[in-house]
């Protein structure tokens, strides 16, 4: 075989003719050779030229021998025999002869007959489906992958990630901080980060240690704030493994002794943290709220679980709680209150855990009013010199207002009536108007005040350890405000004047929860906020009230104590 | 045998093939075919097979053995045993022929005169007349065969090439023309450039035929190189041609010289072409010119070099303007009004609040639309489509639910891929299709096998055999259920028959019956409720390329390499419609949504557009530059998308005819196309591994302001496949060669891994 200068057909030269009439004991002569080689050549083109048709209709790339012989069964000709595998056919050249043939090893047909290991067939041909785009947007990670792929890490990546889950899963403390201190800003672990959170994801393996849950969760926070990292769809798995943590029923939740509030007070402090994150760009805030919503929707559900849901809507902010916590809160009321009515030794447990559910609602819900507070503040003009003005956003408070006042009681009242508005003229009706109110709910509303502040010298005397110093001076020494004592109305004037007292020039109020929820380093979370005194009708709360079943009996105050305790300062 | 003349070795061949038209014959005159269609016996696909299975397998070769005889009597003027053997056989529809045939021509030439004067009725758009009028029967023949390996006699095609100036002076008489064009201006240089590619194939051949082997040597070493490059691939065939001996049978030359190459130039153009000719005294160009050319001239402006080549490339030239001058009813048929159940409870469980509320007015404005008559649609019975079963109703109502659950794609929303790979196909992946409802998916394989997939956790059953079906009771209200075989449940179903790799699977509509071709020749109908084989439609004698199943169901389209696009119905064993006039295979058919129209791309260049009511071909699309492989129809009936080997994208308005628009993007052959449901999108899979995304609103709209006016259809493509490109998608090393959009839009990929 030659080439012909443009290498674009083959050519079979004379010779080859020859030799190949030779074969079959043909003389032919040198004309006869050049135009069969000239007419083979043709034929063989035609013959290619079919071929590629069929490689084409089959949609492959590469011509088979099997494409070729069905050209030539196309065109009456004997197909070319012993060329069936779709493999190629590799050539060796020979060498004294100056062309190439086919390589045809032996096979030992004995071996192969009596081999024991008899060959499998193939695999059966099968159909499998992969979400390759999403809303056209990336490759997904496959699955299941990521601990097979480490060993495509360099050397020093590797063994960087075998030291820092080794060490922030290890018993040294210090090693561990500095482990995480280094997450957080190491630059170059961005090709890790898929490790990180595969083992993040073992959150679900570890349920029954908290130690470990927590360790996790810090290795997540390092994580988030690690400026280096794109976070990415990763985001998504990241907050997965943090919702496991505050929402599900840990394991580790069956023991009383083990703090597993911490451990959701600072996941939730995590989950704010990832729908803020600049990589997400509050993609999952949604995401986010609705398994909130399913976990507090879902009666079933243990007390530990609502409690992380309403701490996480605590922490995805004021709005999440108005969007969720607050129209589920009338029908989700009524079972937690089956279970702080219940004062059987049984359920001491249980109540126990009720109690911190309800502290959890009433430091979320009195966020939400004082953010609702604070937006019909910069909403309206200064509403605390035309407070007589409805505006839109403050009726709406009102409302909100007069209904969470059926549920909490005073320790409403207490906190947020203490504002200093109480210096101006209008205040002066709504302090007549409070005591008619409370004089209502009296009869029929005997709430449990589970207020982190307004408890007397019993708290007091614990409190000082937890307190950090900046704490203000108005919430320690207010008066307790849900009291039916006799005192109570005096309490709440007191609580004006005492409001009214205070040095600061804004009508600020500044309180301070301790405790778990309040979370980061218990140093105690410093709320301030304005709120203005609904000034409506004060039979919206009794009209509640009496609808509503009563919880809690105030002729216990010592028990009371104890839930309050219960509620947001004892520590677990 | 005796009945064809000259080689015996071909006769073999060609004698199904002719008989095969004789049975056609009866089948294909339009008029006589109305009440077929129309049909008294049942057009719902039930009637399909059983019936039908016999006819054509035992029965058929012995008909076409006894036609065979009864022709070759008749032929030797052996009347009298012909009629003795016809009353005993009971054939009667042969009688026809003789009425038609003067007798003393030679048989072949008389069957193929008579297809003819059929193909004259039935495809006007044909270019009948090859080189050589006046012999009608001989070109007609060519033009009919149906297979390239029967060798025609080509003696009278190539008779046009007798006439033989001085070899020697070939070069001179193509120089001088090249020089000319060369110093004209440049306006008119683009338009008459356009001579340089015809006229060099056929002085080449004319060399060639005439046995002046070096001179056409020479001429071709000497000119291939200014053609331009998207004939590259004619050209290495040419180049292949060097004996007259080889002339015989080459499908090529026989296309260059049946059909005559169409040049569109404007008059001043042709004007200046033709003072230059005559002044010149180029008796041998200008003789080829008009006999070989068909030059389209037009009043006008010529076009320019960008203009041409959007147009040009196909097999022969490009399309005349009286060829797409036809109206096409490209509008969707009226949808039967079906009242869907308001309250649903599912519907309503599903959503939360808000949803139920925007339900009614989507719900409103379906109903409006479907009441409206499109004014561009065809007559409501225009073709016969089968009665709508409640099943059919159901699954009606479903899609219309869907429908209000679609997402609405468009550049800030694209579509969710999911990609179907197949694995372990060592057996060759070459077709795949999805029904409708994406419940299933079909692959076909070069191991000759049909592969059903289930895509829902429902498996796959078949329905149980007789004797079980008799014990079951019949009143029940789950018959439909128990009529099914628990033990034959499986993922997967595994349908043998097919004696060649199957190019092409398509699903009814009802999901009853799966459709498959294959190299073998046969088109093969399927039940999906038993999982064996119905019908095997035999006709095309050559490997069938496509099949496609009427949006309606019960017709479906069929192509192969023998150049023939049929049309069927599941209920008769032969086709009820030719469509004949591609120059070479039909690679891809497509039904148009109203189910009037049938699209074919094929290897020419071109696509085809045939009226399935009376076979006339009514569009002719150019522009391709390499076999088409696909076609998809905008779901509104208006565009249709095609791609092919070219790794491009060209976008047709199918009632003005005109090309709007060029996607370029893909560095392979295309083989998948499809438009989203509301067709926002245009989704393309190809060879190179990717799956593109394209703005089709964007692509069309621009199109809407322009003028249409001239009549000319000189449309000036704007260069902004990049600006439409909504994104481009890889796979992991897998062809892509089926698109499939949910009826939630949602995008199904599939193709066969290959680790090569």
């Amino acid at each position: 075989m030659s080439h012909t200068e443009d290498r674009r057909y083959v050519e079979l030269c004379q010779d080859s003719v020859r030799l190949t009439a030779e074969s079959v004991g043909l003389e032919i002569t040198d004309e006869v050779a050049a135009l069969l080689a000239e007419d083979v050549c043709y034929r063989l083109r035609e013959v290619t030229q079919f071929s590629a048709q069929s490689l084409r209709h089959s949609r492959r790339r590469r011509l088979t021998v099997e494409d070729f012989n069905r050209a030539l069964r196309w065109s009456n000709v004997e197909p070319v025999y012993g060329h069936g595998s779709p493999d190629p056919v590799s050539f060796r050249s020979v060498r004294d002869g100056d062309c190439h043939c086919a390589e045809d090893r032996d096979i030992n047909l004995v071996e192969l007959a009596l081999a024991t290991n008899i060959p499998k067939g193939t695999a059966e041909t099968t159909v499998r489906v992969h979400v390759s785009y999403l809303d056209g947007k990336g490759n997904l990670e496959p699955q299941g992958t990521v601990p097979a792929a480490v060993s495509l890490l360099t050397d020093d990546l590797l063994k960087y990630y075998q030291r820092v889950t080794r060490v922030v899963l290890g018993d040294d403390l210090h090693l561990m901080k500095v482990a995480l201190q280094d997450l957080q800003t190491n630059p170059k672990i961005a090709a890790l980060l898929p490790y990180f959170v595969y083992v993040v994801s073992g959150v679900k393996s570890v349920s029954h240690d908290l130690e470990q849950l927590s360790r996790l969760l810090q290795l997540v926070r390092s994580l988030l704030w690690n400026p280096y990292l794109y976070l990415g769809s990763y985001g998504y798995n990241l907050m997965q493994s943090v919702l496991y943590c505050v929402t599900e029923p840990l394991a580790a939740s069956i023991n009383p002794l083990n703090d597993h509030w911490t451990l959701r007070d600072y996941g939730a402090g995590l989950l704010s943290c990832i729908w803020t994150h600049r990589d997400l760009a509050g993609s999952l805030y949604t995401q986010v709220l609705q398994s909130l919503q399913k976990v507090l929707g879902d009666p079933v559900r243990p007390l530990c679980s609502h409690y992380g849901a309403v701490v996480g809507l605590h922490a995805l902010g004021w709005k999440a709680v108005e969007q969720v916590l607050y129209p589920l809160l009338p029908t989700y009321w009524a079972g937690l209150q089956t279970v702080l009515d219940d004062h059987s030794m049984s359920n001491a447990q249980v109540k126990a855990d009720g109690h911190k559910v309800y502290g959890a609602i009433l430091v979320a819900v009195e966020r939400l009013l004082k953010m609702k507070a604070r937006c019909s503040e910069l909403d309206t003009s200064p509403p605390q010199s035309y407070p007589s003005l409805p505006s839109a956003p403050s009726v709406s408070l009102l409302e909100m207002y007069n209904e969470l006042y059926c549920f909490f009681g005073d320790s409403l009242a207490v906190r947020f009536g203490t504002g200093g508005t109480a210096l101006q003229p209008e205040m002066i009706p709504k302090g007549t108007q409070e005591p008619k109110k409370e004089g209502s709910a009296e009869g029929t509303r005997k709430m449990p005040q589970l207020t982190a502040h307004g408890e007397e010298e019993v708290t007091s005397a614990s409190r000082p350890t937890q307190r950090p110093p900046q704490i203000s001076l108005t919430s320690a020494s207010r008066p307790r405000g849900g009291t039916r004592q006799g005192q109570r109305v005096l309490g709440v004037r007191e609580a004006f004047q005492r409001s009214r007292l205070t040095p600061r020039g804004s009508p600020r109020f500044t309180f301070l929860i301790g405790g778990r929820q309040a979370g980061r380093g218990g140093g105690g979370r410093r709320f301030q906020s304005v709120f203005q005194l609904h000034t409506g009708p004060g039979a919206t709360a009794s009209r509640y009230a009496q609808k509503l079943p009563m919880i809690g009996r105030m002729a216990k105050t010592g028990r009371r104590r104890i839930q309050t305790d219960l509620s947001l300062y004892l520590p677990l | 045998m005796a009945a064809v003349p000259d080689e015996a070795s071909t006769s073999v061949k060609t004698e199904p093939e002719l008989l095969e038209d004789v049975k056609n014959e009866s089948l294909s005159v339009p008029v006589s075919e109305e009440p077929v269609l129309g049909n008294g016996h049942g057009v719902s696909p039930k009637a399909a097979s059983p019936p039908v299975a016999p006819l054509t397998t035992p029965e058929a070769p012995d008909r076409q053995t006894l036609l065979a005889v009864l022709q070759f009597l008749k032929k030797s003027n052996l009347k009298d045993s012909a009629d003795i053997l016809r009353r005993e056989c009971g054939l009667q529809e042969v009688e026809e022929s003789p009425a038609l045939s003067p007798g003393g021509q030679n048989l072949s030439g008389e069957l193929d005169g008579e297809h003819s004067l059929l193909s004259r009725v039935t495809s006007a758009a044909i270019s009948v007349t090859g080189g050589a009028t006046g012999q009608t029967g001989t070109a007609g023949k060519v033009l009919l065969n149906s297979g390239p390996q029967d060798q025609p006699d080509v003696s009278a095609v190539l008779s046009a090439y007798t006439q033989q100036g001085d070899p020697a002076l070939y070069e001179e008489y193509y120089g001088g023309l090249k020089r000319f064009i060369e110093s004209v201006l440049d306006c008119h240089r683009a338009e008459l450039s356009q001579l340089f590619y015809p006229l060099f194939v056929h002085m080449y051949l004319e060399l060639v035929y005439n046995q002046h082997e070096n001179e056409a040597k020479s001429f071709f070493d000497k000119f291939h190189g200014d053609q331009e490059c998207y004939y590259e691939d004619d050209l290495r065939i040419l180049a292949s041609l060097t004996k007259k001996e080889h002339m015989k049978g080459n499908e090529t030359m026989l296309d260059f010289r049946t059909s005559k190459f169409v040049l569109r130039i404007s008059r001043d153009s042709y004007q200046l072409l033709k003072r230059h000719l005559q002044e010149r005294q180029n008796n041998q160009i200008w003789s080829i010119v008009q006999e070989h050319l068909y030059i389209d001239i037009f009043d006008g402006m010529p076009r320019s070099k960008q203009q041409i080549d959007a147009m040009v490339g196909s097999l022969s030239g490009e399309a005349k303007r009286e060829a797409n001058k036809v109206k096409v009813f490209f509008g969707l048929l009226k949808e039967p009004e079906i009242e869907v159940p308001l309250d649903d409870e599912d519907e309503e469980g599903e959503n939360e609040e808000g949803k139920p509320k925007k339900k009614k007015p989507k719900k409103d404005s379906i109903g409006s639309k479907s009441k409206k008559q499109d004014p561009n649609a065809p007559p409501q019975n225009r073709i016969p489509l089968p009665e709508l079963k409640d099943s059919d109703k159901l699954d009606k109502i479903m899609i219309m639910k869907e429908a209000a659950k679609r997402v609405r794609l468009g550049p800030d929303s694209l579509p969710s891929i999911c990609f179907y790979t197949f694995l372990n196909a060592y057996q060759g992946l070459t077709a795949v299709d999805v029904t409708d409802d994406s419940s299933m998916i079909a692959g076909g394989f070069a191991d000759s096998t049909v592969r059903v997939w289930s895509l829902t956790p429902k498996k796959l059953r078949s329905v149980k055999s007789t004797s079980d079906l008799s014990l079951i009771d019949k009143e029940s209200d789950d018959v439909l259920e128990r009529i099914m075989d628990e033990k034959t449940a499986s993922e997967m179903k595994v349908l043998y028959g097919h004696s060649g790799p199957v190019y092409a699977t398509s699903f009814s509509p009802d999901r009853n019956y799966l459709l498959s071709c294959s190299e073998d020749g046969t088109v093969r109908l399927w039940s999906l409720q038993t999982f064996t084989c119905l019908v095997a439609y035999k006709g095309h004698n050559y490997p069938v390329w496509d099949a496609q199943f009427s949006p309606y169901g019960y017709y479906f389209v069929s192509g192969g390499h023998d150049r023939i696009a049929r049309l069927w119905a599941t209920d008769h064993y032969q086709p009820l419609r030719i469509f004949a006039g591609h120059l070479a295979d039909v690679i891809c058919t497509r039904f148009h949504p109203n189910s009037n129209y049938v699209a074919t791309g094929s290897t020419d260049r071109t696509v085809r557009l045939w009226d399935v009511l009376n076979g006339n071909c009514v569009r002719i699309f150019t522009g391709h530059k390499g076999p088409i492989h696909v076609l998809a129809f905008s779901p509104n009936g208006k565009f249709l998308a095609s791609g092919g080997t070219d790794g491009r994208v060209l976008l047709w308005d199918v009632g003005h005819g005109l090309m709007v628009g060029e996607l370029k993007g893909h560095t392979n052959t295309i083989y998948a196309l499809k438009f989203s449901r509301d067709g926002e999108v245009l989704a393309s899979g190809s060879m190179d591994n990717t799956v593109s995304l394209w703005d089709a609103v964007k692509a069309f709209e621009d199109l809407e302001t322009d003028d249409f006016t001239s009549a000319t259809g000189h449309l000036t493509l704007n260069e902004n496949s990049q600006e439409l490109l909504l994104g481009s998608y890889m796979t992991k090393s897998t062809p892509v060669i089926h698109l499939h959009f949910t009826r939630r839009n949602l995008l199904m990929a599939a193709g066969a891994y290959g680790p090569q």
